[in-house]
């Protein structure tokens, strides 16, 4: 295997990220992930781009450190962000100091906000309770996690980085106290190969713990579990906080048409085998309803657990998942246990990734003995598109299929324009939810990508097909047909991954204990019959 | 008797609703028919596994409801083939087959015949069908499970703009609609055909085609037509659904259709009415015995007290006790235990439900 | 605010509603239910634009919420699409007259002949078609010198209704109105006629939700003491029947001072042929008709089968010696009231139609009996035969002489 500089282990926002980062200055580097793109905690969380006024009252440096990422994010990712804005509310159920405090401590923290009453609030968001005090607002945003990673990772390979996706590490050499290169074994072909590489950067989040114990190191993480519910409509226009010491379902984020309800907060031994259960489920649900009446009655799409990655050093293990802190700790294990050229990164936050592959590429060039300073904080992570194109796009799609398919693909749409002006079939929608056309469909099967697509699965990460209330009863099954068509995939394979893509979704779904979304799995059981079939027992695990 | 008293009120319109409606008017009974949806119908292609068969063979009256569905079934205009004793493989949407004992007889001419050259011929454009994937597949299958037949794909044009994306809705409908396009149709199929002794196409002859119509389809085609299962909504399936309910019409059933029932009027121990949640005001149906076929997505009208059902099919309470001696349970109802579905339980229960309607007639005051 | 007040989580991508759509069945381009419905709606909360002409061709027929096995409110969605749609300026300024029934006639009942006249004659017809877009196919129904009375009460009644005659009724065949008055006092109900305004099912339909909104609150407030005094509404237009007892289609929902009582109205609501029906399970129908001997072929209008009444009509024909009816049965006339007189429609209204038209051809009644007004524009515009209220029927089986 092609040799490189750098090998990155995990394929979150933060290995992508540093990925991207040292692609720009230079260096060559590899980035191997176990799973698709965000398999860990990156695609397991609620999307928040924080504006900082969650750590606003517990710690202003980080609260400022978010406000300065969310800001360069918002600039270089432009089309990852939905920059709704967020409100923090006042529940006449809490602690009235605690809104004092936040409004200072934002001001402290340099968050702009403003104070609304009740009134006020609810006019911006008609769906909050009546019983509320009043909010502030704060610039909170959206991110989608999946296209914010592909980003990175699309942009670092315009610029020579490399990365590959189902590639598990399974080992780390070392020889003299120093990494030499890496195993891993391509988990779809089931084929091993090495890498030899000068740097190893430990990015697997909550599974750095287990990579780094294949260098010999001993990293602890530990590991805290949040559960969240994906609703199936959009109930709010901004990011809805509740204004208190953060509790559980505390979060209502909007995630273009859907909005996610989050979260709580376990402790787990691993990263491995989340379950929720019904009575976590129903209570995140009451604890939301105090905010948003109703909530409790919504229809569930999809419920699923992710894990906090925590650093969790001998003296801090005591405290529970919240309180360790959510800063992030750049470990050099050369200095630290006598391994050279292995780095790992733990800890920190969705918000602050690109600061982190900062402070990861500074030491890893220093190291490396390239002098390159940092440039990820103006380079936009994709040119803009243009209007020629956009005008192209207008013509042959309505504005809003038009619009969702930019913001995915960005200039790479040029192709899908072309590929519809030759097959007008191509506009068909295949996601109505989603509204992902035929032409995105085949473009993103078709191998061209700079980020493949090998399963049903990844395709939806991609495109967001199947994310809507069918979860992929009806666009998954011609996604499959697509697959057939451009893949190459026989008539088999493309069967056993539609087989394989239904028991992903049913994962996520075999919680739901009541309500509309049983019913549409009923309706998916009775469609694909009993070989498809999962249980719609609470308690099953998770592995999405 | 007035108008709004009926015999028999039966809520529901899947298999097990449709079935109780149809014996109750079969012997005479005043019957209305009050439902929202199609059941089953609109999913799948309306088949009898013979999985479910096997499940409820220990049933002394199976044959029995088995034979009676059939036969409303013809009566209706679509005919059912198989036998409840034979199994035998049908195609299904993902290109497998499953064990199947009577299905429409559309669906039927789809099984794997050793020795009869079969094209599987799709439509350009038709995106929720790919014949190369449904050919590619039911010959591999086709291998494992027998000695083998071969399935060659074949598509064609239609002339007409369908729209983007062609659905096996539109093409159904322009089907029942247009005779210049069922002759275009009959063209095209011609010449795709050409060579086979059999077609197999995605369900798409019309959601009101009679089996007459079918076998008209055929003749002129020159070979066997059968349809392979596709996406929601079912054209197969909805054509059973529209034939047994436009038969039941035409023989005195009163359809109640599109709205669902708030309460089931019960008064010592009878039901006396079902309360139907019309627009604005709600409708009174009265009636001597009732059944309730609901299925699984639809709240049961019982409401929380009901806790299953007795070897008369009456709904109980939590303590054991009959709710009403003239209501009665078809169907799977929600939450209902894995044994109660299948359109096998659906047709037994149903059947059932519809023959106890008629002996409680007569066993109390109107 | 009700999160759900429309059912969207409901929605599980079926499509049966997509399979009843008259307009999906006839023009290949058209969305259907599914997609104009929830799948706009859904997009609507997340924020999007999703603006599209389409939802101008929704006939508002209701058969999507009917075939709906979850009861998603999934044309009242397209509604509130229909409310948000722009038009382009020539269809805007002939909806905005097109959602105004009672305003037009109004104006046209000053002089109706001259009215009848003006709208009959080809130049106008022309300037209709190349300026308004209004196609010069159909005929305008003519309009009458409104002379709609409530009729003093004299004999002992044991009930009393109130009765909302609608813009048809009162613009263009009040004689209509006393034949509902007649039939219900020979049923033993006394009636006042109601000086309301147009139901609003227009202003519905051609996107006007602001106009639909003035009409229902005029129509509560003129309504106000009957309902209050527990009086039942009485409609024979089956799309005014579907509209109140909607509660004015749901636009006041939200509004504090008018959302109980449009919601009583609703509870209140009865079709004429409802009513009547009552009356006969009562065993208090007045019987005594005279034998007749009529071959009747009857058509259900899209808005009474909204109504969830069953077919009353049907059972009250059949109750008249003689008189044999056929329930046609056979789908959406297309006419759906302004629907069919627009240019860009009228095809599609047309095409619709042919499956009753045909059926009406192969049935050779003597006349098509059918309670909406439109349906029976659309019926004797498709066809060579007459179709008329079956109330117009019932009380002739009454009359000694056969009256108008």
């Amino acid at each position: 295997m092609e040799p490189a500089q750098v090998v990155i282990i995990g394929g979150g926002a933060t290995g992508a990220g540093i990925l991207w980062d040292l692609s720009l200055r230079g260096i060559s580097a590899t980035l191997l992930e176990q799973g698709d793109i965000a398999n860990g905690a990156t695609g397991r969380c609620h999307g928040l781009l924080h504006s900082g006024g969650r750590y606003a009252v517990k710690d202003t440096d980080t609260a400022r450190e978010c406000l300065a990422e969310s800001r360069i994010i918002k600039a270089i990712a432009p089309h990852c962000v939905d920059d709704v804005g967020g409100l923090f509310v006042q529940c006449a159920q809490d602690d009235p100091a605690f809104f004092d405090q936040w409004w200072r401590a934002a001001a402290a923290a340099g968050i702009r906000s403003r104070r609304l009453n009740a009134d006020e609030a609810r006019e911006l968001e008609p769906s909050l309770a009546a019983s509320i005090l009043g909010a502030f607002t704060c610039p909170d945003a959206h991110v989608d996690v999946f296209r914010l990673v592909l980003a990175n990772l699309e942009a670092a390979v315009a610029r020579g980085g490399r990365f590959k996706t189902y590639s598990k590490v399974t080992n780390i050499h070392t020889a003299n106290g120093r990494v030499r290169g890496v195993r891993y074994r391509n988990t779809l072909s089931g084929e091993e190969h090495e890498i030899p590489c000068e740097m190893v950067i430990n990015a697997a989040g909550g599974w750095a713990q287990s990579i780094a114990a294949l260098a010999g190191v001993e990293v602890p993480i530990y590991c805290d579990k949040g559960t969240l519910l994906v609703l199936n409509h959009r109930l709010n226009r901004r990011v809805i906080n509740r204004c208190r010491k953060s509790s559980d379902a505390d979060i209502l984020v909007p995630a273009g048409p859907v909005c996610i309800l989050g979260t709580s907060s376990t402790r787990v031994p691993g990263p491995d085998g989340l379950t929720a259960s019904a009575e976590e489920v129903d209570r995140l649900l009451r604890l939301g309803e105090e905010m948003i009446p109703g909530l409790v009655d919504t229809r569930i799409l999809r419920i699923f657990c992710g894990v906090r990655p925590l650093y969790a050093p001998k003296t801090t293990e005591a405290a529970k998942g919240r309180e360790i802190s959510r800063g992030f700790a750049l470990l050099d294990h050369e200095t630290r246990d006598g391994v050279g050229g292995f780095v790992s990164i733990v800890g920190g936050k969705l918000t602050t990734y690109r600061l982190m592959a900062a402070e990861v590429c500074d030491c890893v060039a220093k190291k490396l003995g390239v002098d390159a300073e940092c440039a990820t904080d103006k380079t936009p992570l994709r040119p803009a598109i243009d209007r020629k194109t956009h005008q192209r796009a207008l013509h042959l799609l309505p504005h809003p299929v038009a619009d969702k398919m930019e913001r995915r693909l960005g200039p790479e749409v040029l192709r899908v324009i072309q590929a519809i002006e030759a097959r007008p079939e191509l506009a068909e929608l295949v996601c109505e939810c989603e509204l992902v056309t035929r032409g995105e469909l085949e473009h993103v099967l078709g191998g061209t990508t700079p980020v493949p697509a090998y399963t049903i699965s990844d395709v939806s990460r991609r495109t967001r097909l199947g994310f809507g209330p069918c979860q992929g009863t009806f666009c998954g099954y011609k996604a499959m047909l697509a697959g057939y068509q451009t893949q190459c995939w026989t008539a088999a394979e493309a069967a056993n991954k539609f087989s394989a893509y239904l028991h992903e979704r049913s994962k996520g779904q075999s919680f739901i204990h009541q309500g509309k979304q049983l019913e549409q799995l009923e309706l998916n059981h009775d469609l694909y019959g009993a070989e498809q079939a999962f249980c719609a027992k609470p308690g099953v695990q998770d592995g999405n | 008797m007035g108008i709004n008293r009926y015999d028999v009120v039966v809520v529901g319109a899947g298999f097990s609703g449709l079935v109780a409606a149809g014996v109750a008017a079969h012997r005479k009974l005043k019957v209305a028919l009050v439902a929202t949806g199609a059941g089953s119908f609109v999913t799948g292609p309306a088949w009898l596994k013979a999985q479910e068969i096997q499940q409820a063979s220990a049933a002394p009256d199976l044959g029995e409801a088995i034979a009676y569905f059939c036969e409303l079934a013809s009566l209706a205009g679509c005919l059912y083939a198989g036998d409840i004793s034979v199994t035998r493989f049908l195609p299904s949407i993902l290109g497998d087959f499953h064990s199947v004992a009577l299905a429409p007889l559309t669906l039927w001419n789809a099984e794997p015949r050793k020795g009869i050259s079969t094209a599987i011929v799709g439509v350009r454009g038709l995106s929720s069908f790919d014949e190369n994937f449904m050919a590619e597949r039911l010959t591999e299958q086709a291998r494992l499970i027998t000695s083998g037949c071969t399935y060659t794909a074949r598509q064609i044009s239609l002339s007409r703009d369908m729209g983007v994306p062609v659905t096996t809705l539109r093409v159904a409908q322009c089907f029942d609609r247009d005779s210049a396009f069922r002759e275009e149709l009959l063209n095209a199929l011609r010449a795709a055909a050409s060579g086979f002794e059999r077609i197999l196409l995605p369900g798409i002859l019309g959601l009101e085609t009679s089996a007459e119509q079918i076998a008209v389809f055929e003749r002129e085609l020159g070979c066997q037509v059968g349809e392979i299962p596709t996406l929601p909504p079912s054209i197969p399936g909805l054509r059973v659904y529209h034939h047994l309910e436009s038969y039941l019409h035409r023989i005195g059933v009163e359809l109640y259709r599109g709205f669902p029932v708030n309460k089931v009027e019960i008064q010592n121990g009878l039901c006396t009415g079902i309360q139907v949640d019309s627009t604005g005001h709600p409708l009174n149906l009265h009636c001597r015995s009732a059944v309730l076929a609901t299925g699984r997505r639809t709240a049961n009208p019982l409401g929380g007290e009901y806790a299953g059902c007795d070897q008369q099919m009456r709904p109980l309470t939590s303590t054991g006790s009959v709710m009403a001696r003239n209501l009665f349970v078809a169907g799977p109802l929600p939450h209902s235990s894995a044994g109660d579905h299948g359109n096998v339980m659906y047709i037994l229960t149903g059947y059932r439900a519809g023959s106890l309607t008629a002996s409680t007639r007569g066993n109390h005051a109107a | 605010m009700r999160l759900d007040d429309l059912a969207l989580d409901n929605c599980l991508k079926c499509s049966l509603c997509n399979t009843v759509c008259p307009v999906l069945a006839v023009h290949t381009q058209y969305p259907g239910p599914k997609r104009l419905g929830p799948e706009l709606e859904r997009m609507r909360r997340e924020g999007i634009s999703t603006d599209t002409e389409w939802v101008e061709y929704c006939l508002g027929c209701h058969r999507c919420d009917l075939a709906c096995p979850h009861q998603v409110h999934v044309s009242e969605m397209i509604a509130r699409a229909k409310a948000e749609h722009r038009k382009p300026l020539i269809r805007g300024l002939r909806d905005w007259w097109f959602a105004r029934p009672g305003l037009l006639g109004r104006l046209t009942t000053i002089l109706p002949a001259l009215s009848n006249f003006a709208l009959s004659m080809k130049p106008a017809r022309f300037f209709m078609s190349k300026l308004m877009q209004i196609t010069p196919q159909r005929r305008f129904p003519s309009y009458t010198w409104p002379n709609l009375r409530s009729p003093t009460i004299t004999c002992k009644e044991t009930q009393r209704v109130v009765f909302f005659p609608g813009c048809f009724i009162r613009y263009n065949r009040p004689a209509l109105g006393r034949v509902v008055i007649d039939l219900l006092e020979r049923n033993g109900v006394a009636v006042e006629v109601a000086s309301t305004e147009c139901c609003g099912v227009p202003a519905m339909a051609n996107g006007a939700a602001a106009e639909a909104r003035a009409v229902a609150r005029a129509n509560i407030k003129t309504l106000a003491k009957q309902v209050d005094s527990g009086m039942r509404i009485v409609t024979a237009c089956s799309s005014c029947g579907h509209m109140l007892k909607t509660g004015f289609g749901g636009l006041l929902e939200d509004d504090r001072e008018f959302a109980g009582a449009a919601q009583k109205i609703a509870s209140q609501t009865f079709d004429l042929a409802e009513l009547l029906m009552e009356q006969a399970d009562a065993g208090k129908l007045n019987i005594n008709f005279r034998p007749a001997n009529l071959r009747l072929a009857y058509h259900a209008p899209c808005h009474q089968r909204s109504q969830g009444i069953g077919r009353p009509w049907y059972h009250l024909l059949r109750m008249i010696p003689g008189v044999a009816v056929e329930d046609l049965d056979a789908g959406c006339c297309g006419m759906s009231g302004t629907y069919g007189f627009k240019q860009e429609k009228y095809a599609v209204s047309m095409e619709i139609g042919k499956e009753l038209f045909t059926s009406i051809s192969a049935t050779l009644p003597q006349m098509v009996v059918t309670e909406c007004a439109t349906c029976q524009l659309q019926i004797e515009h498709g066809t060579a035969f007459k179709a008329i209220h079956p109330a117009e029927i019932l009380l002739q089986a009454y009359d000694e002489r056969r009256s108008g």
